[in-house]
């Protein structure tokens, strides 16, 4: 009886063992493409973050670029507007009277030329 | 038996925990259903506000510009204050610190800030001035919104022309009313997500309404004889210390009005509020009777029909003549008066004798031929037609005093249109104010070409119109402070009484009036000045006659429209190079 078990023994201990060759030939391999998944997933995580978070630097970019191009624009329009309230003709003539001792030509005092 | 006790119990127990779990499902379900189904709307709405950013693009308003490309309307973004009750500790403080800032009370302004709702606005469009305060004191609860504002550089120019706008940038008045539709553009919105700080992300946004910008105007109107009509209508104004006046300038061979000033002015900066009923344009939307100005309708009538010629010579009573009851005068006596003399004197009688001659219908119908009693079909809200009685309600006495312009009523633009035809060799030209409606780019959506009504006289009789209406300018008309040096200058002058306050017959008060046209043989400007009420003098001679000479002056000198006599001396000319030194070589050799 117990000669018996003792061979059963040998024999699954040899098969055993030949199963954990096998099995040790094939963990190598299983750990390196696990490696490299999880190196890729892992890089791939961080590239997509790196991508995201340069797009989302750009998008800030881009809604200062247009904050500020609105700002100038309400600046240039401000500076119009100030450009033709100081081209009213009753300022220009104001100035040209009263501080450039200007005044509207008698028809006597003007000779019109003809080329 | 203990075994099966055991048993029981444990039994017992799962029963519990099981229902305990089914409890702890139902409630979850429930809790899912009502935020799924039931609060699902409200709850996207406060994710949307809390992740989402909706930017209103506001609409902006189109520019008006005057025939020489000078912006006189445009739109500026400005700050308005708004406030969020619920967040504002101190109220009073609040209060009583915008009120200063602000000039609005204390009290009105804690009622605001009082107020049951979320969002009350304090005062929109603030100066910069007021906005720059305000956002100094970095009040909890305070908020800005930019929001877009009309604004009229050149102040009072034109600005019953113009009209003006309302808090929301809706055109009211003038201009501003009548295209609103071309002008005011739409509104538009983006939707962006925003991050922790409220900062917007992605401009583009995941929805976008672009605003679109309202269309362009460019109006006939020419900012610098404009300010030349207000300036002399205004010194007019003063001199005859009248209570307001009017003033027209026409391009005669198109109709396309050049300025339209009407005195006091009117600031569209300030609103009708605070300038009371001065915004309103009473070039179009006051009658008047015209007086003497009418003169020529009825004469140019007699001459088209060939009822009488310019030397045909009528009898003016020496002042005073009986028709039925009622007696008509003239301001001074005269005989024997031509045809041309009735126009150069400005006689009653005699026109009242032509009028005669006519004959009521077919008056009448040269007074609706000449545009009277009806719109002349100008772009600005508000015309008049003015009144004309039909010809079979007439009696003997209105045919003769609508001869010289009492009984009937008309506007400033009408006599000037009809003016105009008369310079315009006969055709009547239809007013307008708008040249072209273009895009932001300058690209044509529109263009107003001059339009003629009708040929109300022939070539002929204008032309002898033309000649009559020259006389009154020249040594002994009615009309010679109208002359303009080195210009013949065709007008007529009018001074007539104006209806009593209760309707019926005629107060003290006067409207003196001045239309023509010049050169009188090569039309290029109609201007018409009337004077409200002035008082002393009230002849339209003496009155407005001096306005309209000042006026024609400067604006053909504007246009570079020069009297033949400025064009003796010219660089050939010999003498003239002499005393100029314009040829030292000859002065050498001699």
């Amino acid at each position: 009886m117990i000669h018996v078990i003792s061979e059963r023994f040998i024999h699954t201990n040899i098969l055993a063992h030949q199963r954990v060759t096998d099995k040790a030939q094939y963990r190598w391999l299983i750990l390196l493409i696990a490696g490299c998944l999880a190196i890729g997933v892992v890089a791939g995580f961080f590239l997509y973050l790196s991508v995201r978070v340069e797009i989302l630097q750009t998008g800030y970019q881009i809604s200062q670029a247009l904050a500020e191009k609105e700002r100038l624009t309400q600046d240039n329009n401000a500076l119009r507007v100030e450009r033709s309230a100081l081209m009213t003709t009753a300022r220009i003539e104001k100035i040209a009277r009263g501080e450039l001792g200007m005044i509207t030509p008698h028809a006597k005092q003007i000779i019109i030329l003809e080329w | 038996m203990v075994k099966l006790k055991i048993r029981s119990e444990i039994l017992k127990n799962i029963r519990i925990v099981g229902v305990l779990f089914l409890c702890l499902l139902a409630i979850a379900g429930i809790r899912a259903f009502t935020l799924q189904i039931i609060q699902a709307e409200w709850l996207r709405e406060r994710l949307e506000e809390q992740t989402m950013k909706k930017e209103v693009l506001s609409n902006k308003r189109g520019t008006l510009y005057d025939a020489t490309g000078v912006e006189l309307a445009v739109n500026l973004d400005v700050d308005s204050l708004y406030a969020r009750p619920r967040q504002i500790l101190d109220k009073t403080e609040t209060a009583q610190q915008l009120s200063t800032i602000l000039g609005i009370s204390r009290d009105k302004l804690l009622s605001l800030l009082r107020s049951k709702q979320s969002f009350v606005w304090l005062r929109r469009k603030l100066t910069p001035d007021q906005a720059e305060k305000v956002k100094a004191l970095k009040m909890s609860g305070l908020g800005f919104i930019r929001e877009s504002q009309r604004f009229y550089p050149h102040r009072e120019l034109a600005g019953q022309v113009l009209g003006y706008v309302g808090i929301d940038c809706q055109g009211l008045e003038g201009i501003e009313r009548a295209f609103d539709r071309q002008i005011k553009g739409t509104s538009g919105f983006v939707l962006v997500h925003r991050d922790a700080l409220g900062q917007g992300l992605f401009p583009e946004g995941i929805k976008k309404v672009d605003a679109i910008r309202g269309y362009d105007l460019v109006l006939t109107i020419d900012k610098n004889i404009q300010y030349i009509a207000e300036k002399e209508l205004q010194a007019a104004v003063t001199n005859a210390r009248a209570k307001g006046g009017l003033a027209l300038v026409m391009d005669p061979r198109t109709g396309a009005v050049l300025a339209m000033a009407v005195a006091p002015a009117f600031n569209p900066n300030q609103g009708p509020q605070e300038s009371g009923h001065t915004w309103k344009n009473r070039a179009i939307t006051d009658v008047f009777e015209p007086g003497s100005i009418f003169k020529p309708i009825v004469v140019g009538s007699a001459l088209e029909e060939g009822l009488v010629k310019p030397g045909d010579l009528y009898h003016c009573e020496n002042g005073s003549y009986c028709i039925g009851k009622r007696i008509i005068h003239d301001v001074h006596p005269h005989g024997l008066l031509s045809v041309t003399e009735v126009i150069k004197y400005s006689s009653n009688i005699g026109a009242s004798k032509i009028a005669q001659h006519l004959g009521k219908e077919r008056f009448y119908q040269y007074i609706r031929k000449f545009g009277f009693g009806q719109l002349s079909g100008i772009e600005l809200p508000g015309e008049v037609s003015g009144s004309v009685p039909p010809s079979s309600q007439w009696r003997d006495i209105n045919l003769s005093t609508i001869s010289f312009g009492q009984g009937i009523s008309v506007t400033a633009l009408q006599v000037a249109a009809a003016y105009s035809a008369i310079a315009n060799n006969g055709v009547l030209m239809r007013p307008y104010l708008v040249k072209r409606i273009q895009d932001e780019q300058g690209g044509v959506i529109q263009e107003s070409v001059p339009q003629a009504v009708r040929r109300v006289l022939s070539e002929r009789t204008a032309r002898l119109l033309k000649d009559m209406l020259v006389t009154v300018t020249q040594q002994g008309g009615t009309g010679q402070k109208a002359v303009v040096e080195g210009f013949d200058v065709a007008g007529k002058t009018g001074t007539a009484q104006k209806i009593a306050a209760h309707g019926k017959g005629y107060s003290d008060k006067c409207i003196a009036s001045f239309v023509g046209f010049v050169p009188a043989q090569d039309p290029k400007l109609t201007i018409i000045v009337v004077i409200d009420e002035p008082r002393g003098v009230t002849y339209g001679g003496v009155v407005a006659a001096p306005a309209f000479s000042k006026m024609a002056q400067q604006i053909l000198w504007y246009q570079r429209i020069y009297p033949e006599s400025l064009f003796q001396k010219t660089i050939q000319d010999p003498e003239w190079r002499e005393t100029r030194g314009l040829d030292p070589g000859k002065e050498k050799q001699g």
